[in-house]
């Protein structure tokens, strides 16, 4: 009796979903946009952040989080020039209130006074165009290189990124380009006393940056 | 060219017809047939010793209790009258005030009408141990809970009882709300002075904390203070101190002498809890951020020094961090109820709205997975729902040493399904006792003792790092009155662990009705219980007590 049901729920669902039968059109390949901004104005939610990291564990790890700076920024995927120039201005940090030695920049973090977390990049280097075909599909990579600057220092960086295109499907609703960079950084680049000379501080950031257009069909959207 | 079918497949139908049928067929397993039947036997199984009523003729529940050294359990527990009557003389501590039944209240919706069950009928709001009512009783129980060794009661409306210890020489302390009848109890009475700030509390306005005798015939002294409180708690710290939660907190003697007091660290609302080994405070709750895209409800865990100032801030990274792209965390979170073990690890139970939560993660890394395998459940597939999460964080570093999401799965679709916890209690052998309520699914360990649907108030102990299910059942017609307000979710069980006759044991305590008006209606469950039939009143006290060595 249930191994008929099986069967009866297969040929019945099966024929509901009957389609017609001339083929499909094959589905044009999705156009990617090659450039796109990264503003503060868009959009309202948070998109920025820098974590630092003691790569042993011992010491907590310090996040901030805020909005690009003022000045346009703007990634080129164009593989003949690519290109990139923006700022992170992270002026929140998480758990900033209470005692924050344990934390990897605790030194540089009096309670509920964090310091200005800002990374300025104004070169990209060593780009990799994502691999769109085959089984392993792998996105952009290429150096930024730029400035650091927390608590009156500035260091320069360079960072390993990834330059992930999204659809625009998911929760993330509009088409756009996630970055995620890497670099270490000495303890004393920061002025850290307490950790070992000899240890070091990843440095992770994360940025979304959206077609130049989104920013205005967003705007009429709402109107 | 194709051939012409007469039905061409469309290949999303596949595997829906699959999952019909194979559910259907009962081919498929669910979650719920995953998890029942790992946890049929369980790895690490508690042995029920008892579980049964004890009530008389009035309305009462129990709430807390301890051990004595000749293998006398001490039951604590809130009458409502107008008798209590347990089948044994009573000693009655105080001057009675007159006392009537107490009149069941109909629950209303937040518009201020009546709710209705599906059978058209009011709904009724449970009693509480804030009630005008509430008076406070011992029962002193056999090792085998078979025998009353005495009952003991407050004078009426004198006090009530929301919480409870027993000390290595058998002495007993209780606290919960008062009126000004307190001061008739006996012993050295006196009035602490009332807090330096105000609490903004609400649940109650006078409080007290009492020592009796290891007999409890006699009070041997009594503290009582005025001012707004939640419902009060009590707990001996590793030196052998009282840690008494009322509108503030105090540090006794026990001798009654007042050592210390303080306002209770982040002001008013949330829950907290006092390290027995150093002393700190831990306190839990939620962080409202504005809406977006970023979740809204935000866990927040802060520690305290003995002094009040704040420590660390865990959780709590911020509604709009949390909604990054790369983070996502969205599932709105928070943490309701907190407590420490003896060793002064730091326990908490916490609810979210989806799978989705910071809950998963560290309390100072949110990049980092914390410890949360433990029974491998999982909430893929879940909808909106209430889920709980049981935490265990080692508070040298503050990383998680162990932790469960605890969810019910849906029977016949592959989901998970609602559940809650309102009660968090480490036990002496370091096992983590909880009880709650869940919807229809609840997994259950081979040895419940429920005996219908799986759904309802439950109990639960697992292991010391959360990792192994040692118990789990359903508790028809239990949980019925709400003990304290240690949980967001009201805790509707006390749970109370030491050792009995040398064996670690947990006792779960609550108010039981009569039969279930739940998922089934059973009457409370029974092994080895004295009291036959339920004694009368809304609620009889009711005990579930489990050998943990076994």
């Amino acid at each position: 009796m249930k191994i008929c049901l099986f069967f009866f729920l297969i040929i019945t669902l099966g024929a509901s979903a009957q389609q017609p039968s001339a083929p499909a059109p094959a589905p044009a390949a999705p156009t990617v946009p090659v450039q796109f901004a990264i503003t503060p104005a868009f959009p309202k939610y948070v998109t920025a952040d820098i974590e630092f990291r003691d790569p042993t564990g011992v010491k907590w790890p310090n996040f901030f989080y805020g909005k690009p700076g003022v000045t346009p920024g703007v990634v080129t995927l164009d593989p003949a020039k690519p290109a990139a120039s923006f700022t992170l201005l992270c002026d929140k940090m998480s758990q900033d209130r209470g005692d924050q030695s344990r934390r990897v920049l605790g030194e540089l973090c009096p309670p509920e006074k964090p310091p200005v977390v800002t990374l300025t990049i104004t070169a990209l280097s060593g780009f990799v165009p994502a691999s769109t075909t085959g089984k392993q599909k792998t996105p952009a990579t290429a150096d930024l290189s730029g400035t650091l600057e927390i608590a009156g220092r500035k260091i320069p960086v360079k960072a390993a990124t990834t330059l992930r295109n999204h659809d625009g499907r998911g929760d993330e609703k509009n088409a756009a380009l996630m970055l995620d960079g890497k670099f270490a950084l000495k303890p004393a680049d920061l002025g850290l006393k307490t950790l070992a000379p000899n240890s070091g501080v990843d440095v992770r950031f994360s940025v979304t940056a959206f077609p130049p257009e989104a920013a205005a069909a967003a705007a009429a959207k709402k109107k | 060219m194709k051939p012409n079918l007469p039905f061409r497949f469309h290949a999303a139908a596949v595997p829906l017809a699959l999952s019909l049928a194979f559910s259907s067929a009962g081919l498929a397993d669910t979650r719920f047939d995953e998890f029942t039947k790992k946890y049929a036997s369980p790895a690490e199984p508690v042995k029920v010793l008892h579980a049964g009523l004890l009530g008389g003729a009035g309305t009462e529940w129990l709430a807390g209790g301890g051990f004595q050294a000749d293998g006398t359990i001490v039951l604590a527990g809130v009458a409502l009258g107008p008798v209590l009557d347990l089948g044994v003389k009573e000693t009655v501590l105080g001057k009675d005030a007159a006392i009537t039944a107490p009149e069941p209240v109909a629950k209303k919706d937040k518009k201020g009408n009546p709710e209705i069950d599906k059978e058209g009928k009011p709904k009724i709001e449970p009693f509480g141990w804030n009630h005008e009512n509430a008076t406070g009783f011992i029962a002193r129980m056999s090792a085998d809970m078979k025998t009353i060794k005495s009952v003991t009661r407050f004078a009426w409306k004198s006090g009530g009882v929301t919480g409870a210890a027993v000390d290595a020489a058998g002495n007993i302390y209780l606290c919960g709300p008062a009126t000004d009848s307190i001061a008739t109890l006996g012993g050295d009475v006196q009035a602490l002075p009332a807090p330096a700030e105000d609490s903004k509390r609400s649940g109650c306005t006078h409080s007290y904390i009492a020592r009796l005798t290891p007999d409890a015939a006699k009070v041997v002294w009594v503290r009582h203070v005025k001012g707004a409180s939640d419902a009060p708690a009590l707990s001996l710290d590793a030196a052998g101190r009282l840690n008494f939660r009322g509108p503030d907190f105090r540090v006794l003697d026990v001798s009654g002498k007042q050592l210390s007091a303080m306002p209770i660290p982040g002001g008013g609302g949330g829950f907290a809890a006092v390290n027995p080994v150093d002393g700190t405070i831990a306190r839990c709750g939620e962080h409202h951020w504005s809406t977006g895209r970023e979740p809204y409800r935000c866990p927040t865990l802060n520690i305290y020094k003995p002094d009040g100032s704040l420590l660390y801030q865990l959780y709590d990274w911020g509604g709009p961090f949390v909604g990054l792209n790369n983070l996502r965390l969205v599932s709105d979170t928070a943490i309701r109820g907190v407590t420490y073990d003896a060793q002064g690890n730091l326990l908490f139970h916490a609810w979210s709205d989806g799978g989705n939560s910071v809950a998963l993660r560290e309390p100072n890394d949110i990049r980092a997975n914390a410890k949360m395998g433990g029974l491998g459940f999982s909430a893929w597939g879940a909808g909106v729902l209430s889920l709980a999460y049981v935490v265990k964080v080692d508070t040298k570093n503050y990383r998680v040493i162990g932790g469960t999401p605890w969810m019910a799965y849906q029977k016949l679709v592959n989901k998970p399904n609602s559940a809650r916890v309102s009660t968090l209690a480490s036990a002496a052998d370091g096992s983590v006792c909880f009880a709650g309520g869940s919807t229809n699914g609840l997994i259950q360990t081979g040895n419940a003792i429920g005996g219908g649907e799986p759904g309802g108030e439950f109990v639960a102990v697992l292991n010391g790092d959360c990792s192994a299910l040692r118990f789990s059942s359903a508790m028809p017609a239990c949980g019925q009155t709400i003990v304290d307000d240690s949980s967001e979710d009201r805790a509707r069980w006390g749970i109370v662990s030491g050792k009995l006759n040398g064996k670690s044991v947990a006792l779960f305590l609550c108010g039981a009705a009569e039969k279930n008006s739940s998922y089934d209606t059973n009457p409370p469950p029974a092994v080895n219980t004295r009291q036959p039939k339920f004694g009368g009143g809304a609620t009889d006290g009711y005990a579930l007590l489990l050998d943990l060595s076994k």
